[in-house]
């Protein structure tokens, strides 16, 4: 009964509520729900590589954009169904070898600390400020239009075999995805590599004299958040046939940030949780503007650093936890 | 096989315009309890860094097991059977007893013995009773030798100390001499650190002193200490 606590039985039932969630809701309601559980991946990729290993990385939705800018240009220059899977894969390499290289001068070059936010930050701004630009005739790749600060539009779906993702299927294929890697997440945790990180999260220094390669160990936790990171940005861009610079912009990039801290860093649950809580927030306030749900949530983060700095997700677990679950 | 595990060839290390450590030769013999001495700023601790390959050398070469290591990652030292405790201790203090040890053992240890392991080291150093403990509760001592166990974790076959008994009371590092006595009795050459110079009479074979980043002196505790240069600079006059 040892795993019996409030974390587990949150996850349990939000994942059995997600599963039967298309038995209860609108197929308009059922796409929105997509488009929340893809950007979830976003924040979980910050949760591995600030959370587990303590690299603040500002970088995220560069990696997001990679990953669906890639996925589009590809899947749109095969222009083959049946070769979207083959784009899908690709894209999410290549936002990771983005990453691996980005995080490779980083960390063998000695960068640590808050010198990481501010490259990651520099990276996903150039980025976007470079695609916003791409709006002639003469920006493209393969037979690809880059779009400039419209974007990239009519992006395939992606197709396995006859079937074509899309509402419910897409939805189930996206859910199954963050479920097997929320799992691996949590297992991960407990795991040797898992431990390797909390040794470079909690002093590299001397986590070094214990045989620790450090660098090779940020390069590789970096490399697969960007693999995470960009796999959000490739479930976005089949999602919404659509990608656009807008999605790495100041904002965008401030994000995930945002929501991991609030959440509780070092909790993949919490960071499911709170990110699922703020796009069904930001939606719902859609109606009246999106800033709405910007400016509660900075006040929401301002409270939680000031009353919680560990996160107002796990808080609530711990506070369950004590006086249900009767843990100390 | 040679008899030397450590040889230190004109190590010098500058930082800035200040000199730490100046063409220091030294040679440590497998099996060897050797202790450095010297008045604070003498080099110690930095020499020990340079061992780690924590600061790179400003010149001169490092040999351990006959094959050198200037130039190597300080996590390759570690795996080829360097280990060190830190002067302030180096512990994870937000994680429990069991997750530092684990963090200091897994890169060593067989997954299916790596509970035993622990739970044998804990036990050797006498803090086997606190291993769900956070360690930022813990008392200095205690850290300390649990800083021990996990600097043991890694089967080396050269052990520093920095600083062992440093802010212990006397039964504490009476303990503290019995484990590095049993350490270096089963096989693990030591090098430590220390200003107590009751307690380096009590375990060590030979003392190396130091001053101003230079190599001073070397002998036995009786040697030493009846040197007249060495008591001028570090023992007292009286």
């Amino acid at each position: 009964m040892n795993k019996l606590n409030t974390e587990n039985t949150v996850a349990a039932l939000l994942f059995v509520y997600l599963l039967i969630y298309p038995f209860i809701s609108s197929e308009y309601n059922i796409m929105n729900m997509s488009y929340f559980l893809a950007m979830i991946f976003l924040s979980l990729s910050l949760s591995l590589i600030w959370g587990y290993s303590g690299i603040f990385s500002f970088g995220q939705t560069a990696f997001f954009g990679v990953g669906g800018y890639a996925y589009a240009i590809i899947s749109m220059n095969f222009n083959n169904p049946n070769l979207t899977l083959l784009s899908f894969i690709l894209a999410i390499l290549i936002a990771g070898a983005f990453a691996w290289i980005l995080g490779y001068f980083m960390f063998y070059g000695g960068v640590n600390d808050v010198f990481v936010g501010l490259i990651t930050l520099c990276v996903t701004l150039v980025l976007a400020t470079f695609m916003a630009q791409t709006a002639g005739s003469q920006w493209k790749i393969g037979d690809v239009l880059l779009g400039g600060d419209n974007g990239i539009n009519n992006i395939p779906s992606l197709t396995f075999g006859s079937v074509t993702l899309y509402g419910t299927n897409l939805y189930y294929v996206i859910l199954i995805v963050l479920i097997v890697i929320y799992i691996l997440l949590r297992k991960f945790g407990s795991s040797k590599f898992g431990y390797s990180l909390i040794a470079v999260r909690e002093n590299r220094e001397r986590s070094q004299m214990f045989g620790y390669n450090i660098p090779f160990l940020q390069t590789l936790v970096f490399s697969l958040g960007g693999v995470l990171a960009g796999l959000s940005g490739v479930f976005y861009a089949i999602w919404g046939n659509y990608m656009s610079p807008s999605s790495m912009a100041i904002s965008a990039a401030a994000l995930p940030v945002v929501l991991v801290a609030a959440a509780g860093r070092k909790n993949v649950t919490a960071a499911v949780i709170f990110s699922l809580i703020y796009y069904m927030f930001a939606q719902y306030l859609s109606v009246t503007g999106t800033e709405y749900a910007f400016v509660i949530l900075g006040f929401v983060l301002l409270i939680a650093i000031l009353l919680v700095p560990q996160g107002i997700i796990v808080t609530i677990f711990n506070l369950i936890d004590r006086y249900v679950f009767k843990k100390s | 096989m040679s008899d030397k595990i450590l040889e230190l060839q004109h190590v010098t290390k500058d930082f800035g315009g200040l000199r730490a450590v100046d063409d220091v030769n030294l040679t440590i013999n497998r099996g060897e309890l050797r202790c450095l001495i010297g008045p604070n700023g003498a080099g110690k601790s930095t020499i020990f860094k340079l061992i780690m390959g924590v600061y790179p050398l400003t010149k001169g070469k490092i040999f351990f097991k006959g094959q050198e290591i200037t130039k190597m990652p300080t996590w390759k030292r570690a795996r080829m059977g360097l280990s060190i405790k830190m002067q302030i201790p180096g512990v994870y203090g937000e994680l429990t007893i069991r997750d530092n040890m684990r963090i200091a053992a897994q890169n060593y240890v067989n997954p299916k013995e790596l509970d035993d392991e622990i739970d044998r080291l804990i036990n050797f150093v006498g803090i086997q009773d606190l291993g769900n403990e956070i360690v930022k509760n813990l008392s200095h001592g205690q850290q300390q030798w649990l800083e021990m166990a996990m600097a043991l974790a890694s089967k080396p076959d050269l052990l520093l100390l920095d600083e062992p008994v440093a802010g212990m009371g006397p039964e504490e590092t009476e303990f503290t001499a019995q484990i590095i006595k049993k350490i270096n009795d089963s096989g693990i050459t030591i090098i430590f650190i220390d200003h107590d110079m009751e307690f380096v009479r009590r375990i060590s074979q030979k003392i190396t002193v130091l001053h101003y980043g230079k190599l001073f002196a070397e002998g036995t505790i009786d040697e030493i200490e009846s040197n007249e240069e060495v008591i001028k600079i570090y023992l007292g006059t009286e």
